[in-house]
């Protein structure tokens, strides 16, 4: 049920303009004008092009299910809201991933920081809850078992990053945007960006290092 | 190596002379493997499958949001009650007779009465147009013995001669002159009100005794200040409240 559940998902992205191909950038751009024009039906169109990648970042950056799915329709909702300050000669996505990282650093300045968070007991539950389903479901129990838990152990790793350094390193490494991007996104210079991601690697490098040795031994 | 790592190493030299160091240490290449697959662990941070029913709550709740009838604030509200139609008409009409009684309560309060009188105490102020006239009564004199300039050493302040002319009033004028070298103590006033206040008389005058005589035994004295329109000009005029002289004491009285 959830393969076919997937299968249908991935077909809804193939029939939907591609996002990365200048032909669906052009047809996002199209859409927004569209939607601007008090369009309803263009404006859920663009959402169901996207849905997948905002929901993605906001995951990345916040940590959890329930605060990726806030952050995701509020993302939407913003992007509705500002859709005046769009220009058609602007990369949607860009756009649109602005908003996805403003929401998210909003969301964790509200909090404080990523933990504690009011969905830390409920992110615990659904991850132990998640990773168990992993692990009988796969067919060798033993490498999945590992698997989930060097996931848990990077997943821990990026929470105790600061915030802009977490940024940072989710948008080059795990979003794969390049330095400029990620600089034009955060609103800050190259430099800093390189400077963030180097720090973060480090201690990402330390913290594995410390707790997967820790296992294998 | 962390840049390394990410091929964030900016500089074609650096990034050159980067290789080729690593091409010749085997320990580098080794940290340089060690970053890289400390950076590659990073791809288990995957998200988790999201389902449709997922991201079909979160459709409908946007698409809900943004089609919601939108409730005007109050600002918005107060606009569109103030700028109906209607309104404007009233508004127009009501303008012209508004700016009117503006013009003429403008008009009527900027003309001051012919007189105001302030009463307080024993002070009375009267504005006649740009004129203050003040009325000081029961200034008190001091006691008018000896000489004029004993006189005049007793009362206080002086008069401040500066850029105002202190205009003598008629009456006083013409006593100066006819005391001429006699010598007459005019009076002054108090310090609560004072200006000592004389004129052409020689310091040394002796006051006489019958002119001591004929002033009121109260020793009480009428002050009026006449402010004119001309903010140098002021008259100042003393007179004795009481038995005041029905006429001009003849110059002999002073001798």
């Amino acid at each position: 049920m959830a393969v076919e559940v997937a299968s249908i998902a991935l077909m809804v992205e193939q029939l939907t303009p591609r996002a990365n191909s200048e032909s669906g950038v052009a047809a996002l751009s199209a859409l927004a004008e569209r939607a601007l024009a008090g369009d309803g039906a263009a404006f859920e169109q663009i959402m169901l092009c996207t849905q997948r990648k905002v929901a993605a970042t906001a995951w990345r950056l916040l940590g959890s299910r329930e605060d990726a799915r806030d952050a995701t329709q509020e993302t939407y909702l913003r992007a509705y809201k500002y859709l005046k300050s769009y220009k058609p000669e602007q990369d949607f996505h860009g756009w649109l991933y602005r908003i996805t990282v403003n929401v998210c650093r909003d969301m964790i300045g509200a909090r404080g920081g990523l933990e504690p968070s009011t969905h830390a007991t409920t992110r615990d539950d659904a991850r132990q809850q998640s990773a168990l389903e992993e692990v009988a479901g796969a067919d060798d129990t033993a490498e999945a078992a590992v698997l989930a838990e060097r996931r848990g152990i990077v997943r821990r790793a990026l929470e105790t990053l600061p915030e802009k350094e977490r940024t940072a390193i989710v948008l080059r490494d795990l979003e794969g945007l390049s330095t400029e991007e990620v600089a034009r996104l955060m609103k800050t210079r190259p430099a800093t960006v390189r400077s963030q991601v180097s720090t973060a690697r480090a201690k990402l490098k330390l913290y594995c290092a410390r707790f997967m040795r820790g296992r294998q031994a | 190596m962390p840049l390394h790592a990410g091929d964030d190493v900016v500089g074609a030299r650096r990034r050159e002379a980067l290789a080729a160091h690593l091409s010749d240490c085997d320990a580098c290449r080794r940290l340089a493997d060690e970053w890289a697959e400390s950076r590659s662990l990073l791809g288990l941070h995957a998200p988790p499958e999201f389902d449709a029913a997922f991201f079909d709550g979160i459709r409908r709740a946007v698409m809900q949001e943004i089609s919601a009838p939108r409730t005007p604030s109050g600002l918005a509200k107060l606009c569109a009650l103030v700028l109906r139609p209607r309104t404007l008409a009233y508004a127009a009409a009501l303008l012209p007779i508004v700016a009117a009684a503006t013009l003429v309560a403008l008009l009527f309060f900027q003309t001051k009465p012919a007189l105001q009188l302030a009463a307080g105490g024993s002070s009375m102020t009267a504005i006649v147009g740009a004129a203050r006239l003040v009325i000081d009564k029961n200034v008190e004199l001091p006691q008018l013995k000896g000489t004029v300039a004993d006189n005049r050493a007793a009362s206080t302040p002086r008069v401040k001669r500066d850029a105002r002319r202190d205009v003598v009033s008629p009456q006083l004028a013409s006593r100066a002159q006819t005391a001429g070298n006699s010598g007459a103590a005019i009076g002054a006033s108090s310090s609560a009100a004072s200006r000592a206040f004389t004129r052409a008389i020689s310091p040394d005058a002796p006051l006489s005794d019958r002119a001591a005589a004929t002033l009121p035994d109260e020793r009480k004295s009428l002050r009026i200040e006449w402010q004119t329109r001309d903010p140098n000009i002021r008259i100042i005029w003393l007179t004795p409240q009481t038995n005041e002289p029905s006429s001009l004491p003849a110059s002999n009285d002073y001798r």
